[in-house]
């Protein structure tokens, strides 16, 4: 070995290699034989050198070795990467603002994939973005929106518009109320357009206001899936479906309470929103209605802030005018990723419901948490029934990845008396 | 077996040798200055590393080659490191004044501000914009700037740190302060300005404006900034914390086991230098006198004291890893009742102190202070490259700190007075843990009485002053490498050891005077490792030639 290693070196060097790794305090037998040895000579010569003129040697005997200094393949490979900003580029601003758009449909709409443009990610005043979504369980989805000033900017006034076209070709239902049987699972096809906006003052303010206001226009039909919602249910027992198609005006407005710390993945504090909305048919004259809807959530540190507990109180009041109803179709429902994470989308739904949930959340990581959480939730259509009996309730563990810009990668086991559900969802559970 | 195996065991005893039969010592020992000026005629290659390769390397692999615990290998006989290309040995040998700290390594005033200083380079990312200028003379400066929403963070932290670690003896930039009314800016024809996205467009005076509109002006209009001034040389790209550079022939030692690199990492946690990686250095190839050589810097201070460059510092790094396996693991586990060392911080009061950002002393640890990924020379620091970093840290009184602070220039006093004390503090601290690791004996020197030294533990009142010491001589045989002892052993209260006479004669170049002195203290047992000191007669005299310290 010690001969291949010094086999490139000057003879001096070799020697003061085999010196150095040599025993420390040779024998009186092994110095008398270095005596007798041809190369005890060489290793004085080396020994009267100064510590200056041996590494003077030894660069000396580098510079005859020298090679183009680089970097592997893969760290080359790697800033390459890196220089073009891929996959961020691609994904965010992608070429000359044509994009890939991941997600944006409904929960429950299974893997969500398309194309868009994006005008305005480096611009100060003004954001605008048109998309087109397909989703596994076939449906589309087209939306385009303005925002004024775009997201990066915080301003005092933020104000939003949208359009969208979505055809969600076998959303589940099983039936109103809260005793509805999971055997009861049938489809429907829901059609609908929206043309919307809302001018925010103060977003992510102390207290801040909203006003919105639109027009949507919807229809439902039997499902690309069976049962349909026909078959298993009469259409007299289900308000909207089997109606002709419906334009509604929409306008109301929210008002928002923020103490939290931060708002990506808040440690601390509280938010509550009170949000009204007052739906007019115009065209049927059926389904005239106001919903209110109150939510609250708090996040409380348990001693430091590495575990917080978080809370949600949540509910929704649909009321239809004398002589209408609420369609089913633009019923809030309860259960999936956000809602009692133990039961499958869609689960129970009706005019009012009544969620909560309680988060245990501990870090694992600066982008990453866990937690334990426990849901409950019911759905009623009489508010003498706004109670916290006959809850469904569900639990179960959640692995959360965190990315800047409020990007959330969530996955939650969780189980209830439906058996166990996995959700593989984007953005946080509140 | 490769060439670089070959270097690195060239390397690795050359100049601390201790093991080499009849060549322990050698007559020019020991050497102040390692001249690593060989002539590099060509131009080397210009490397680019990458930050992920870099970050998720050093997270999942040790690069370095040598064993942890291993000593380094650049050091001359008394354990110290000689001047480089690497590191001058500034303040701690010759102690600068009050005006040299303050200066720095700047070797003018800066960019005037009454001159017009032309941008010919800008980007765009986020809200904090940079770009770079050529001032009045042509001297050209990166301009960096403070977050919008926290004037002075990082230009006070960049500054006071470029001061220190100059006089500590590394090399790097000149750094001013500077205020610059945004009007008087030219703008290059042909300038590009990157965006976000790294696309480039022509950098127009309205789209200047633009850029710099939400720095904060003072009241005459200017605005605070940083003028960074381009390093001597042509860059050649970053050095690695490890290994060597293949096309630099004064590269022999393996930056992994350079000590003032290793060392570096007790710099870095009092000064908060969590970033300190290959990204954040910079090499050039210098062309002096018709000769080229290779001189190392380090860059970048932006990330130092309680500044993270763009924002206050983040609140867990330094307290661990930006991914610190370790405590993740622990937490994963730990159901939220393992809670992380850093969550436990109490900062100084925000905003009010917002400028000083996330900088205290009572929660530092310098033993479990973290920089933003695993180093290979920062993991290989052993108490012996505490010891050394220690003692330049503790080579700065208050009042010099104090002036450095100055440098600074916060708008008020509060913050320059919080600042230097948090600085003190962690000083203390690193001198404490560096200096009590190893048995803390210095300042050796042969006077007419005898052989004097000092405990450096009771010199910055670390333990009090109850050591003695216990002392033996010897004769050390430089040519058969062994050691034959002079006398009984003794005890003693004194920092002064009387020579033995009569015991060497001059000509007798090969013998040295040993003395091995360990000190005993109740709370230090581990002080009873001995320092061995070695003599070297000089005419009618000694002079300390060689000390061995355990680690």
């Amino acid at each position: 070995m010690m001969r291949q290693i010094t086999s490139s070196l000057s003879p001096g060097i070799a020697v003061f290699i085999v010196s150095l790794v040599s025993s420390s305090a040779p024998s009186p037998a092994a110095q008398a034989q270095a005596t007798a040895d041809p190369g005890a000579s060489a290793e004085q010569e080396t020994g009267r050198k100064t510590r200056a003129e041996t590494l003077q040697e030894m660069r000396e005997e580098k510079s005859r070795e020298l090679s183009p200094e680089s970097v592997s393949r893969w760290e080359a490979r790697i800033r390459g990467w890196e220089e073009t900003q891929f996959p961020r580029n691609w994904l965010v601003k992608g070429w000359n603002g044509f994009r890939p758009v991941f997600g944006g449909m409904p929960s429950g709409s299974g893997f969500v994939l398309g194309a868009g443009y994006i005008h305005g990610l480096a611009a100060q005043y003004f954001q605008a973005q048109a998309n087109a979504r397909f989703s596994t369980r076939g449906y589309t989805m087209l939306d385009g929106e303005a925002v004024f000033p775009p997201p990066q900017v915080g301003r005092r006034v933020e104000l939003k518009f949208r359009a969208q076209y979505r055809d969600l070709t076998s959303l589940q239902f099983y039936g109103l109320g809260n005793d509805s049987s999971v055997e009861s699972q049938s489809f429907y096809q829901l059609e609908d357009t929206l043309f919307g906006g809302y001018a925010w003052l103060n977003p992510r303010g102390l207290l801040s206001f909203a006003a919105e206001g639109g027009f949507l226009r919807a229809e439902t039909s039997s499902g690309s899936e069976q049962p349909s919602v026909g078959d298993e249910f009469p259409a007299v027992e289900i308000p909207g479906f089997d109606a002709p198609r419906t334009d509604y005006s929409v306008v109301g407005g929210w008002v928002e309470f923020d103490v939290r710390d931060k708002w990506e993945d808040p440690q601390v504090g509280l938010v509550a929103r009170i949000t009204g909305l007052r739906y007019d048919d115009t065209v049927v004259n059926a389904f005239d209605f106001t919903r209110v809807v109150a939510d609250v959530k708090g996040y409380v540190p348990l001693g430091p802030k590495s575990r917080i507990l978080a809370l949600r109180l949540r509910t929704s009041h649909s009321t239809a005018d004398i002589g209408d109803a609420v369609p089913f179709y633009l019923m809030e429902t309860l259960g999936g990723a956000k809602s009692i994470r133990g039961f499958n989308e869609f689960r129970f739904q009706d005019t009012r419901n009544l969620l909560v949930n309680v988060e245990y959340r501990w870090e694992v990581w600066t982008f990453a948490d866990f937690a334990f959480f426990f849901d409950a939730g019911k759905v009623f259509a009489d508010e003498e029934d706004f109670d916290f009996k006959d809850m469904h309730t569900g639990y179960g563990f959640g692995i959360r990845g965190h990315a800047p810009g409020d990007v959330t990668l969530r996955f939650d086991f969780a189980h209830s008396t439906e058996g166990f559900k996995l959700h593989i969802s984007g953005g946080p559970s509140f | 077996m490769s060439k670089k195996t070959c270097a690195f065991l060239l390397a690795t005893l050359i100049l601390g040798a201790r093991q080499l039969p009849g060549q322990k010592f050698r007559t020019d020992d020991p050497i102040h200055a390692d001249d690593d000026r060989l002539d590099t005629p060509q131009e080397p290659a210009h490397i680019r590393l990458s930050d992920a390769y870099d970050r998720f390397g050093h997270i999942f692999h040790d690069f370095g080659r040598s064993a942890i615990g291993s000593e380094a290998v650049n050091v001359n006989t008394l354990d110290e490191v000689p001047n480089s290309t690497w590191f001058t040995n500034r303040h701690s040998i010759k102690r600068m004044s009050v005006e040299e700290l303050q200066r720095g390594p700047n070797r003018s005033a800066g960019p005037h501000p009454n001159e017009t200083w032309t941008v010919f380079k800008g980007k765009s990312q986020g809200l904090t914009p940079g770009f770079e200028v050529r001032d009045g003379k042509g001297d050209r400066y990166v301009i960096k700037l403070d977050p919008v929403d926290i004037p002075e963070l990082s230009s006070a932290a960049e500054v006071i740190a470029t001061k220190i670690f100059y006089a500590i003896g590394y090399h790097v930039p000149e750094n001013y302060i500077v205020r610059y009314h945004p009007d008087r800016f030219e703008i290059e024809p042909g300038t590009q300005v990157e965006d976000q996205f790294g696309d480039q467009s022509p950098l127009t005076r309205w789209r200047f404006r633009r850029m710099i509109r939400r720095v904060p002006r003072l009241s005459d209009g200017s605005m605070r900034l940083t003028a960074s001034k381009y390093i001597p040389g042509i860059p050649i790209g970053p050095f690695r914390y490890h290994e060597t550079r293949s096309d630099d022939p004064n590269d022999i030692f393996p930056h992994e086991d350079r000590r003032e690199l290793r060392g570096l990492r007790l710099i870095a946690a009092w000064t908060n230098h969590d970033d300190t990686r290959a990204h954040n250095t910079q090499d050039t190839w210098v062309n002096e006198n018709g000769k080229g050589y290779i001189q190392h810097y380090l860059l970048d201070f932006g990330s130092t004291f309680g500044s993270g460059s763009v924002d206050m510092q983040l609140p867990n790094l330094s307290f661990q890893y930006w991914l610190d396996l370790e405590q993740v693991k622990k937490n994963m586990v730990g159901f939220g009742f393992v809670v992380p060392p850093y969550r436990h911080v109490k900062w100084p009061e925000f905003p009010e102190y917002q400028a000083v950002g996330r900088w205290e002393g009572t929660y530092f640890d310098p033993e479990g202070w973290r920089n933003d990924y695993p180093n290979p020379a920062f993991v290989r620091m052993t108490p012996r490259d505490a010891f050394w970093a220690a003692k330049l840290i503790m080579s700065f009184t208050p009042e010099e700190l104090q002036a450095i602070v100055e440098t600074g220039e916060y708008s008020r006093p509060e913050w320059s007075q919080y600042f230097l004390k948090v600085l003190i503090e962690r000083q203390q601290k690193c001198g404490r843990f560096g200096i009590n690791g190893v048995n803390p004996l210095d300042e050796l020197r042969v006077t007419e009485t005898g052989l004097e030294f000092t405990n450096l533990s009771e010199k910055y009142g670390f333990v009090d002053d109850r050591t003695s010491y216990r002392v033996s001589w010897s004769i050390y045989n430089n040519a058969a490498d062994t050691v034959e002892a002079i006398g009984e052993a003794a005890t003693q209260k004194e920092t002064r050891l009387s020579l033995p006479t009569g015991v060497l004669t001059t000509g007798e170049e090969n013998l040295f005077l040993g003395v091995d002195i360990r000190s005993l203290h109740d709370d230090h047992p581990e002080w009873n490792k001995p320092v061995r000191v070695y003599l070297r007669r000089r005419g009618q005299s000694y002079q300390v030639v060689g000390i061995d310290r355990e680690s």
